[in-house]
C-alpha cells in the first residue's frame, strides 16, 4: 500500500492522534537525518500551515516516520486495531 | 506585561529546532534564543531557517561571544538575518562558555573590554557606519564597514552572571540576560544591573531584564526535576564558590562535579547533583510548581522569562504545557 492510500484511508476521527504519535516518533528519533530535505521542507510547511492531518500532510509525516524509525512506526500502526490492516506485521 | 522567551540548543538536526520554534510561536512565546557553541549546529544557519518558518517571534543568538566569532562577523550575520526577519532580530552576547571554548584553546581575554568593544563594533556596523577602533581586544584601526546595513536597529542583550558584566549590561545593553534561576540570585544581579544603568543616566526600566533560566516542566514533577540534572550539573560546575555558598552548597561538591565533567565522566557528575542544587539552579517541577517560582521572579523586576534548557524531558510536550498552562497565567 502506498503512503498516500494509507493516509487517505485513516479515519478522520483518528487523524489527530495518528499525527501526534508520528510527530512524537520523528522528534524523538536520533535518525532524523535519514529524512531527505525535500520531505523535511514539505513537513515544515505542512506543520506551519496546520495541515498535517490532511491526507497530503499525513502522507509526508508517515513517509518521514518510516524513513527515520521504521520499526517504531510499524509497531504503532500494528497496535491500533483500526490501523493495523495498513501494516501487516 | 512580561515577555516569554525560549532557548533552544541546536544539538540535533536543524528541522527539529524549527519545528519547536513554530510551536513556540503558535503558543505565544515572544522571543527565541539559539545557543552558540562550536560543537553544536551553527547558530546562524539555525536562525536563518527558523526565521524563514516563523512570522512574529523575535529571534537571535542567546548568546554568541566575541572570541569564537569576531564581532564584525556577528554584525554581518545579524544584519543579514534582519533581511530574512525584519524587525524581529535580537542579539545576545556574552563572554562565552569556558568549558567548550577551552577545547579550541580559546581563553576569554579581558571579557569586559571584549564585550564593550564588541557591542560598539556590532552597533556601528549594523547601522551601516564605518568604525575605527583600537581597543584592548579588537583592532579595527584601519576602519571597517559592512556594505549594507540591518533593516532595523537590533537590540543587544548582554548575557551575564558576574557583577561587573551585569553592571556593563546595565550601562550599555538594551537588555540583560541574567544567567540565573533563583530569585535570590536574580535579586542580587539586579542590584548590579541597576548600578550600571545609573552610570549611563538610565534606569532599570530602560532595559529588558530577562531571567535566563534552566527550566524543566512536566505533569510529573519528579520527572521534570530529573530531566534538569544534566544542565544543573554544568551550571554547578561553572559556578564560583561564593555563589554555591550563597545557596548553602559546598564548593567541594562543585569541584567534584567539574572534575567529573572535564574527564567526560558524565554519569558520575550527574549522580552528584542534589535536590538542593536543582532547587537553586533551575525552575523545575509541575506547572504549578514552576508558576510559583516564576511569580517570585517577576515580583522582583524580571520583564522577560526565558524558558531555558532542558525545557522538559519531552520538549514538545513541555512547550505545550508552558504555552497552554503557564503563559496564560501571566498574560491573561
Amino acid at each position: 500500500m502506498e503512503f498516500k492510500e494509507i493516509a487517505e484511508g485513516i479515519p478522520y476521527e483518528l487523524r489527530s492522534s495518528v499525527m501526534e504519535r508520528l510527530v512524537d516518533i520523528l522528534l524523538r528519533s536520533p535518525n532524523a537525518t535519514k529524512v531527505p530535505s525535500r520531505l523535511v521542507w514539505a513537513l515544515l510547511f505542512d506543520w506551519k500551515a496546520k495541515r498535517l492531518q490532511e491526507p497530503e500532510g499525513l502522507k509526508n509525516l508517515l513517509e518521514a516516520a518510516i524513513l527515520a524509525e521504521p520499526e517504531k512506526t510499524k509497531a504503532f500502526f500494528a497496535q491500533e486495531p483500526r490501523l493495523a490492516r495498513y501494516f501487516k506485521i | 506585561m512580561v515577555k516569554f522567551g525560549i532557548e533552544f540548543v541546536p544539538n540535533d538536526v536543524y528541522w527539529k529546532t524549527v519545528w519547536y520554534a513554530i510551536q513556540a510561536e503558535d503558543l505565544g512565546f515572544d522571543n527565541l534564543w539559539i545557543t552558540d557553541h562550536f560543537n553544536n549546529r551553527n547558530v546562524y544557519t539555525t536562525l536563518a531557517v527558523t526565521a524563514s518558518f516563523t512570522e512574529r517571534i523575535s529571534l537571535g543568538p542567546g548568546v554568541t561571544n566575541p572570541y569564537l566569532i569576531h564581532p564584525a562577523v556577528t554584525a554581518q550575520a545579524i544584519a543579514s538575518l534582519s533581511e530574512i526577519a525584519p524587525g524581529r532580530v535580537v542579539c545576545g552576547i556574552g563572554a562565552g562558555d569556558r568549558t567548550t571554548l577551552q577545547y579550541l584553546n580559546i581563553y576569554q581575554k579581558e571579557p569586559l573590554a571584549a564585550i564593550r568593544e564588541a557591542i560598539a563594533i556590532i552597533r556601528a556596523l549594523t547601522s551601516g557606519t564605518s568604525l575605527e577602533l583600537k581597543g584592548k581586544v579588537f583592532d579595527l584601526s584601519k576602519g571597517a564597514k559592512l556594505n549594507f546595513k540591518a533593516l532595523n536597529p537590533i537590540p543587544i542583550y548582554i548575557g551575564a552572571q558576574g557583577s561587573k558584566m551585569l553592571m556593563l549590561a546595565g550601562e550599555i545593553g538594551d537588555g540583560v540576560l541574567i544567567n540565573a534561576s533563583s530569585p535570590k540570585d536574580v535579586e542580587e544581579a539586579l542590584l548590579h544591573v541597576r548600578a550600571g544603568a545609573l552610570k549611563s543616566g538610565r534606569s532599570l526600566e530602560d532595559l529588558d531584564v530577562a531571567a535566563y533560566t534552566s527550566f524543566s516542566v512536566a505533569e510529573d514533577g519528579k520527572q521534570a526535576k530529573s530531566a534538569a540534572i544534566p544542565v544543573v550539573a554544568f551550571i554547578v560546575a561553572g559556578c564560583p564558590s561564593r555563589v554555591l555558598e550563597h545557596h548553602g552548597l559546598s564548593p567541594q561538591d562543585g569541584d567534584l562535579i567539574r572534575s567529573f565533567l572535564s574527564q567526560g565522566k558524565f554519569k558520575d557528575a550527574f549522580s552528584r547533583v542534589t535536590d538542593e542544587m536543582i532547587e537553586a539552579f533551575s525552575i523545575s517541577g509541575t506547572p504549578e510548581e514552576c508558576i510559583e517560582k516564576m511569580e517570585r521572579l517577576l515580583r522582583i523586576g524580571v520583564t522577560q522569562f526565558v524558558v531555558g534548557s532542558p525545557i522538559g524531558r519531552n520538549v514538545r510536550r513541555a512547550i505545550e504545557i508552558v504555552g497552554k498552562e503557564i503563559i496564560p497565567r501571566f498574560k491573561a
